[in-house]
């Protein structure tokens, strides 16, 4: 009995310990999860990613202004010029593994492009496209 | 034989005093980069013999804010987008108007955590130009005084009287390069405050002599 | 050869002398550090200009060799001088000749001019220096740095002109003028 228990203790925690691709990225899926309702959808996200929003100044401000329709693509800042590394976790493993990157973005980005905070849905269907890809 | 003697003694001894004098000392602190560049790049060291012989009046010798433990984080958090400008290049009155408007950062939301925001506003302010800063950082102290807290650095009198003279269809009209404010473009050094005239590379024209 | 010492005396005093050489040094080190070395360059730029302070005031009050009076003549007695030279006709002077206080005049004229407009291209361009603030502007900087390489440009030239002055002199009369502006002596008249 006590053999069984042990085997099986071990396998949950192994199961449990085992690297997740973009753990980051899922770890905040699931708190989004807890303030809103309904499962999250990819298409949704990148409905949003490609939506076209007004602004103050200059064109239409999308996600894809910086980041390419496609997030598998690098990118550029229209300004700056600076190469922005593809944000899909599938051309860029590095992406969506930090927390605080991830919120420090969608803070900043989702005002720019949307003039406004991103509700918890909003960014859970992003990341939930970026992590389908 | 004997005035022989005399002179070369005399000559010895003063060309060691001279030596001496002049030996270039390094401060010893305990960052030692592990980028060549910024190690020696910058004609650091402080003995008069290393002051006189500088690169150039536009390599930063000062080396203070480069061994600032903050650097690390103000490049993490002020370089994605474009090269974290040398704090000195701005009064500290500049710095402070920008980081107290990062929500419409030249047209950007660059929006910090206050906890990020506070501390990279102090090694700013720390490292701005300013008369105790060292050379660099106080010749643009003066070249921004007759300035109400420019934004720009590019707007300042001293950037544009290094400027002036680029024919604009290599900067604002060069797709590689767009902007005065992509330091990196032609400098190499920028992030490290080297931006020695002898090594400018315009992108997609090459070396620039000036 | 005969020995000179008896009939030697002393021209050029300590000073005057230490003055020449100091110079000579500081501007080629001016030159060559123009580009490259922007502190050594500055500092050099200083050191000339107080020598061109001391040269001026030692000019009216130093020995008589020394002093303006002693060789700065008018144009035209310049000009009487160099036609005789041409002629290998010139009399021999033991201070500066009437061509040698020309070049006197030139040379501290066109130093005078580089020094201060270093001071101010310094100051317009660098914003620093004594005149930091007071000239500025991107008209002011550009201006001063012509006028600055102009003035570098002159010397040089005037310092070729002087190097053959010197040397013409030199061979003219007999006698090795640039020994006689390190050890201050020449033959005494004859």
């Amino acid at each position: 009995m006590m053999k069984h228990l042990i085997a099986l203790a071990t396998m949950v925690a192994v199961f449990q310990s085992a690297p997740l691709l973009a753990d980051a990225g899922k770890e905040l899926l699931a708190e989004y999860a807890t303030i809103t309702s309904g499962p999250f959808d990819a298409e949704r996200g990148r409905q949003l990613w490609l939506q076209e929003n007004p602004s103050p100044d200059g064109p239409p401000r999308t996600c894809a202004s910086c980041h390419t329709e496609d997030p598998r693509q690098p990118g550029a800042h229209p300004v700056t010029g600076k190469n922005i590394a593809p944000l899909a976790p599938a051309a860029n493993p590095e992406r969506l593994r930090d927390r605080r990157e991830i919120e420090k973005w969608l803070g900043r980005n989702c005002k720019w492009t949307l003039g406004r905070a991103c509700t918890a849905r909003e960014k859970g269907d992003v990341l939930t496209y970026l992590l389908s890809l | 034989m004997k005035r022989t003697l005399i002179v070369l003694l005399t000559a010895t001894v003063g060309v060691t005093a001279v030596g001496l004098m002049a030996s270039e000392d390094r401060d010893d602190d305990a960052y030692h980069p592990a980028s060549r560049y910024e190690e020696h790049g910058q004609g650091g060291g402080d003995g008069l013999f290393a002051r006189l012989f500088r690169d150039d009046e536009d390599t930063w010798p000062e080396r203070a804010w480069l061994t600032d433990d903050r650097r690390t984080l103000y490049q993490d958090e002020c370089g994605d987008c474009h090269v974290a400008y040398p704090p000195g290049l701005l009064p500290s009155v500049s710095w402070q108007a920008t980081m107290a408007s990062l929500d419409n950062h030249f047209g950007e939301n660059a929006e910090l955590d206050p906890g990020t925001r506070a501390q990279i506003q102090d090694f700013l302010g720390d490292h701005a130009a300013s008369p105790g800063n060292g050379d660099y950082a106080e010749r643009m102290w003066r070249a921004t005084r007759g300035m109400a807290a420019p934004l720009r650095i590019t707007e300042t009198d001293y950037f544009v009287g290094q400027h002036h003279e680029i024919p604009l269809n290599m900067v604002t009209g060069n797709p590689e390069v767009r902007s005065f404010s992509r330091c990196e473009a032609c400098h190499a050094g920028a992030a490290g405050g080297d931006f020695d005239e002898h090594d400018v590379r315009i992108a997609g024209h090459g070396k620039w002599d000036d | 050869m005969a020995n000179l010492t008896s009939t030697e005396t002393t021209i050029w005093d300590p000073a005057v002398r230490l003055f020449h050489w100091t110079l000579v040094a500081s501007f080629l080190v001016g030159w060559i550090s123009g580009d490259e070395w922007h502190s050594l360059h500055v500092y050099t730029g200083y050191l000339i200009g107080f020598l061109l302070a001391f040269r001026i005031a030692w000019g009216f009050v130093g020995p008589v060799y020394a002093r303006f009076s002693n060789f700065v003549r008018r144009p035209s007695e310049v000009q009487r001088y160099l036609a005789e030279a041409i002629r290998l006709r010139a009399p021999r002077y033991l201070g500066h000749n009437p061509a040698g206080g020309a070049m006197v005049v030139a040379l501290l004229g066109a130093l005078a001019l580089t020094v201060i407009s270093g001071l101010g291209l310094y100051a317009a361009s660098d914003f620093s220096g004594p005149l930091a603030g007071l000239v500025r502007g991107e008209f002011a900087a550009d201006a001063l740095e012509e006028i600055h390489e102009f003035g570098a440009n002159s010397v040089l030239l005037l310092v070729g002109l002087h190097l053959a002055g010197v040397l013409f002199s030199s061979l003219e009369h007999g006698e090795n003028l640039v020994r006689a502006m390190i050890t201050g002596r020449k033959k005494a008249s004859g």
